[in-house]
């Protein structure tokens, strides 16, 4: 986490928290990803039609990239019969066909990945609202160059305790986060718990600690 | 206790043979301790890429899941190890 940065001819060393607040925002997202498709307790068809829309919309996209050669061409061309392929299962779901035509239509036309957008997400899943929502807001601004006014980082360089603390925080984050994680995993995959009861005593500490802190409701 | 250095920074830890990361940072978390910190996350990491490394290698089969969980645990321990 630490960089070093060329200043008056010399190497000024500090704690890099520029990638630390981009990559804490990006975990907090992967997290709630995989909320979205594995963790949160809706119905098998529901997960189907969510995965579909996830799968057709990354085709979607791989369809926009430009060809290069004559393979890539032969790539695009059979991931256009995949996609209709997918799109006849989406539209045979039970769940997507129990949702309102408009929004139907939406999924059909739009590139849409996921059924709910990120803030959303953060008020459904398991996460502790109090420590992930306001964080990922300016997390998200920090990552938009246009937003930056909204944090107050000109004094950055000048506090190394701030830059500690911020540091130290965000990795706290990043702990509840995988905590969360393997906790949720013992739930979905009865496998890998065999993992977590078999941990020594401090590593099940830290384990059930930051997914307990982690949590919603925990404060 | 006896004090023993992680990186740049002193913790407190229990006189066992094992340096128990949970009590030191419960005890030091005031004083922020990144070096710690860290540890713990890679810690904490190690016990998440066990859990996919076993649904990976022993073929288990998530009907039609495997690639998004698999994907999405590759990016979020990668993530994590820039700490």
């Amino acid at each position: 986490m630490k960089s070093s940065i060329p200043y008056n001819g010399q190497r000024l060393e500090l704690i890099d928290i520029a990638s630390a607040n981009i990559i804490t925002r990006e975990i907090i997202e992967n997290y709630l990803t995989l909320y979205h498709f594995h963790f949160d307790n809706v119905e098998e068809k529901q997960k189907a039609f969510r995965y579909l829309i996830y799968v057709i919309s990354a085709y979607k996209n791989r369809q926009a990239f430009s060809v290069h050669n004559l393979d890539n061409q032969q790539q695009l061309d059979e991931e256009k019969i995949v996609i209709q392929e997918l799109t006849d299962a989406l539209k045979t779901n039970t769940y997507f066909l129990s949702l309102p035509l408009k929004n139907q239509e939406h999924y059909l036309k739009t590139k849409e990945a996921k059924q709910l957008n990120w803030t959303d997400l953060l008020d459904k899943s398991d996460l502790q609202p109090d420590f992930f929502k306001d964080t990922w807001r300016l997390l998200s601004n920090y990552a938009h160059s246009e937003f930056l006014g909204v944090l107050q980082i000109r004094d950055y360089p000048k506090n190394p305790a701030q830059l500690n603390v911020n540091a130290f925080s965000m990795a706290e984050l990043s702990a509840m986060i995988i905590g969360r994680t393997i906790i949720n995993n013992t739930i979905i995959f009865p496998l890998t718990k065999d993992i977590v009861d078999t941990l020594d005593e401090d590593s099940d500490n830290l384990v059930k600690y930051f997914s307990k802190v982690g949590a919603k409701g925990s404060t | 206790m006896y004090v023993r250095t992680f990186g740049n920074t002193n913790v407190m830890c229990y006189p066992d043979n094992t340096t128990m990361l949970s009590k030191s940072y419960i005890a030091n978390r005031d004083k922020h301790p990144v070096d710690l910190i860290i540890l713990i996350l890679d810690n904490l990491n190690s016990i998440l890429v066990k859990q996919v490394d076993i649904l990976h290698t022993e073929n288990i089969t998530i009907k039609g899941w495997q690639h998004p969980f698999e994907a999405l645990s590759f990016k979020l321990c990668s993530h994590v190890n820039f700490f």
